[in-house]
């Protein structure tokens, strides 16, 4: 497991890195079209994107599990703050992303209109890479 | 008290995955009309049932978050307590925005305050927030029913 946690945590921690870069360089390098609003390079980091939410729900699950043993009425740690706030952060992120990437995908679907689906992504981006990030430096450092 | 607890918290459970399912996937799913742009599942059967788990959330999380609170504020952050209220005011947050999108919505020809993008972004945080508050409610209900 120890191997596997080290692989996923620099695995997030480059997407961490990719998306964050990106949606910043994205309005200094991009020059919109009516078709072509966004990068054609999130055709490419969505996937990832998508890859960095699995592992954040199957290892911030597994580590969440380990700390639901202790009891209620003991004092909050620090390790269970933070591994709760990951998953659910992830959870989080999750739904809006594959809303918000699905309806991409599936041009029939226009109940998110352009600038909804707008206001989500930069929520999903601002947010995926601090998620990502930390629960990818926190497997890779084996804590 | 039993068993309507443990039915309470089938209910959150249930109607938390359907949210959390139904909003994920509607969009490959579902093909939109000019006059129905997103699935009637969300006007006959998810919404009521969201605004229910709401004000019911909202309820029983004061209830827990009062018991909890009896050893007064000079007391140790326990992980029931902090989890506690979190609960209610995730609950409260939510409350707040669903029923203002809602009303909204009903209100769409005479309230114009915010764009359709602001009110559609909205409903999809609101939707994306309450799938965890609910399943994790509806858990804590389970265990305490079951004497957990």
């Amino acid at each position: 497991m120890g191997a596997a946690n080290r692989v996923a945590g620099a695995v997030l921690i480059v997407i961490a890195v990719v998306v964050a870069g990106h949606a910043i360089v994205e309005p200094w390098y991009h020059i919109s079209t009516p078709e072509q609003p966004y990068s054609p390079a999130w055709t490419y980091i969505d996937p990832l994107s998508a890859l960095a939410v699995a592992l954040g729900l199957i290892f911030g699950f597994a580590r969440k599990r380990a700390f639901d043993g202790e009891a209620g009425a003991t004092p909050a740690t620090w390790g269970r703050l933070a591994t709760n706030t990951l998953f659910y952060g992830f959870v989080f992120v999750g739904i809006i992303f594959f809303t918000d990437w699905f309806s991409i995908l599936n041009e029939s679907y226009t109940a998110l209109n352009d600038s909804a689906a707008s206001i989500l992504w930069t929520m999903v981006d601002g947010i995926l890479p601090l998620l990502a990030g930390s629960l990818g430096a926190m497997l890779l450092r084996g804590d | 008290m039993k068993l309507p607890l443990l039915i309470i918290g089938w209910f959150f459970i249930v109607v938390g995955v359907a949210v959390g399912l139904v909003i994920t996937i509607e969009p490959i799913i579902y093909t939109s009309t000019p006059d129905q742009p997103y699935s009637p599942l969300w006007d006959v059967a998810l919404d009521p049932c969201v605004g229910i788990c709401i004000l019911l959330g909202i309820v029983f999380t004061y209830l827990r978050k009062r018991g909890l609170e009896a050893e007064g504020p000079g007391g140790a952050i326990t992980w029931d307590r902090l989890s506690a209220s979190a609960l209610f005011y995730g609950f409260v947050f939510i409350g707040i925005r669903f029923f203002w999108d809602l009303g909204a919505q009903l209100n769409w020809d005479t309230f114009s305050t915010g764009s359709e993008g602001v009110f559609g972004a909205v409903w999809i945080v609101v939707y994306a927030l309450f799938t965890p508050l609910a399943i994790t409610l509806g858990l804590r209900m389970q265990r305490a029913a079951r004497g957990g």
